[in-house]
């Protein structure tokens, strides 16, 4: 899913101080695009609910999600709950509502991690170029030869029993996983674009200046660097959460004392004839949740790139 | 363009290198021990069990594991499970199979992708092109889990259109027909997309409106001049999709019962079977880096201004 970003997204031109006629800045620009721009409030109202959703899931239910009512197992939608039964007698509704602090939180976690990891190699290999960017650029091929999928089933059962510990340490085994091999995209993606932005006349008039290079980094490169690897990161996001769900679903990321979307899609799929409704709502919150940040992804590079306009 | 060639292939050595050594590292660390069980439900004999880490070099520390297995792969020499089933036969009865899912997945995408990214891009705007760029949001956001076992149900159990699972274990195009649409459900969306992005942005080109003014028809001038340079990104993402692909033929394989590499390399981690992993791993991943130089070779196919002299 992040190669597909990465070949669809187009490095956002940097600004040009010269041709300014008011102070409006790349960031300001896109706010006003995207401020008028129905899908950027569709997919916020949708990040803002399931982020809600992960932080007090008591927000929207009462019920445990671990109450097992096995008289009524495999209810249907109506019969006293708003989504039905499943196969132990959970409620529904409230294991699609607690579902989602699993996925938000690998979401969040990987995309940080692989953002400050991706990013930063990406930096170095960029600006410093030479030895540092012929090393990292070919470490980088060997963890992007190997499918992401592929390698994180691989990665997730060699990690050792210490991590089937707490709730933390089941996530963040997913969440490890996922960044170790997640990373060269966003590397290859914030090289390309600090190749681009280091040869312009107001970085040489930095350093012509004196200027050090953490401040020539964190002054003039990074911020005009950034923007691709923003609208990356946050459609990578939402790949992440489905990765998630795709590993649950295969048994191998979280296991069923969590709850997860993905363990009850998996769970579900067996009583696909007879009970589809024990399929449909986990998967219709899971697809809503990858659809949001998609679709803020989408949105946001519209506002970062002049030419869309 | 030959030396270009050489040296890429040159280039692929330390990937494959690193690649293995990855995976080879991370199956070293597959808790638990090949011998247990081995012998019933008494431990084995000493000196069975001396003769068994001979043979699969296990009292060896990590490296000189991995430089005889590179050097025994170097000789086409895969190795064998612990339960000595020659890892080669294996791959030989299944690769073919995975590799007529993942070519008729890549066709079934290419082919559609591309013609509904040039119908909604040439009308921009238009009702078509608003219903594809939704649709192929909706299909972006739903797991392919969740696409397979809807599929499987609706098209396969429901309509009887297909065959509902694989049942042989050379199975025929016909039954290979609804995973492979399954497979590359996913990236018919990305591809539709980036047809559709590319080509909208190649038609305000100069060379493109220098064909229509020197009267070629539209088809001609759409499809010759425009759409060839468009097709760059889209095989850039079908050279990395295949590593998808193959990485969600494990999920595929699993829902349709396919007996190729995918159920088969899952099977195989699940049971801490590491010869199997690692062969099946590189034969991935060399494919892989074939693919991929292939593509960066069709780009000087589609757009004569790239050359690789």
């Amino acid at each position: 899913m992040t190669d597909a970003a990465v070949a669809e997204v187009t490095v956002a031109e940097p600004r040009d101080a010269g041709t300014r006629e008011e102070e409006r800045s790349l960031a300001s620009d896109a706010w006003r695009a995207l401020r008028h721009n129905p899908i950027f409030w569709v997919s916020a109202v949708l990040i803002a609910v399931f982020t809600l959703m992960a932080i007090w899931p008591s927000l929207f239910t009462n019920t445990d999600p671990r109450e097992a009512i096995l008289a009524e197992s495999r209810s249907r939608p109506g019969d006293g709950t708003w989504f039905g039964r499943d196969i132990q007698g959970y409620d529904i509704y409230a294991r699609c509502i607690y579902g989602a602090r699993a996925s938000i939180l690998v979401g969040v976690l990987t995309t940080t991690m692989v953002v400050v990891i991706g990013g930063g190699i990406g930096m170095i290999s960029g600006y410093l170029g030479g030895v540092w960017d012929a090393t990292f650029s070919r470490i980088g091929d060997i963890f992007f030869s190997i499918p992401l999928l592929l390698g994180a089933i691989i990665f997730l059962s060699s990690l050792p029993e210490f991590f089937n510990e707490n709730y933390f340490l089941v996530i963040m085994k997913v969440v490890l996983a996922l960044a170790f091999l997640g990373w060269p995209s966003l590397a290859r993606l914030m090289r390309s674009s600090v190749i681009q932005v280091k040869p312009n006349d107001y970085v040489q008039a930095a350093r012509a200046l004196g200027a050090s290079p953490s401040r020539i980094i964190r002054s003039h490169i990074l911020p005009n660097s950034l923007a691709p690897l923003i609208v990356v990161a946050t459609i990578s996001l939402g790949g992440y959460i489905a990765i998630e769900a795709t590993l649950s679903f295969l048994g191998i990321g979280l296991q069923p004392p969590a709850i997860s979307w993905g363990i009850d899609i998996s769970a579900a799929i067996v009583g696909l004839r007879t009970t589809p409704h024990m399929l449909f709502f986990p998967s219709l919150f899971l697809s809503l949740a990858v659809l949001g940040f998609i679709l803020m992804g989408d949105a946001v590079r519209d506002a970062l790139d002049p030419k869309t306009r | 363009m030959g030396t270009y060639v050489i040296r890429r292939l040159l280039q692929m050595i330390p990937v494959i290198l690193g690649a293995t050594f990855l995976i080879f590292t991370m199956v070293f660390a597959l808790p638990g021990d090949p011998l247990a069980g081995k012998c019933g439900e008494r431990p084995c004999p000493p000196a069975y069990a001396a003769a068994f880490r001979e043979k699969y070099n296990l009292n060896d520390p990590l490296p000189i594991q991995y430089g005889k297995y590179v050097g025994n792969l170097a000789q086409g020499d895969f190795g064998e499970t612990t339960n000595g089933i020659k890892v080669i036969d294996q791959l030989k009865a299944r690769y073919p199979i995975t590799a007529k899912l993942a070519l008729m997945a890549l066709a079934f995408e290419a082919i559609v992708g591309i013609t509904v990214g040039v119908f909604t891009g040439i009308k921009k705007g238009g009702f078509l092109d608003n219903l594809v760029l939704i649709s192929t949001l909706v299909v972006i956001s739903i797991p392919v889990f969740v696409v397979g076992g809807l599929s499987q149900y609706f098209l396969g159990v429901k309509l009887g259109l297909f065959p509902v699972t694989v049942t042989s274990a050379n199975p025929s195009f016909y039954q290979l027909m609804l995973p492979a649409m399954v497979l590359g459900s996913i990236s018919l969306a990305y591809i539709s997309r980036l047809t559709r992005t590319s080509l909208v942005e190649n038609l305000r080109s100069d060379y493109v409106r220098t064909a229509t003014a020197k009267g070629l028809r539209r088809r001609r001038s759409i499809g010759l001049h425009a759409l060839r340079n468009s097709l760059i990104p889209v095989v850039t993402f079908i050279g990395f999709d295949f590593g998808f692909l193959l990485g969600g033929a494990i999920v595929t394989e699993a829902i349709f019962n396919i007996p190729g590499v995918g159920g088969y390399l899952f099977r195989s981690i699940r049971a801490r079977d590491g010869a199997s992993v690692v062969g099946t791993v590189t034969v991935l991943v060399i494919v892989f880096l074939f693919v991929n130089l292939l593509v960066d070779l069709l780009y000087g196919l589609l757009d004569p201004r790239i050359s690789h002299d």
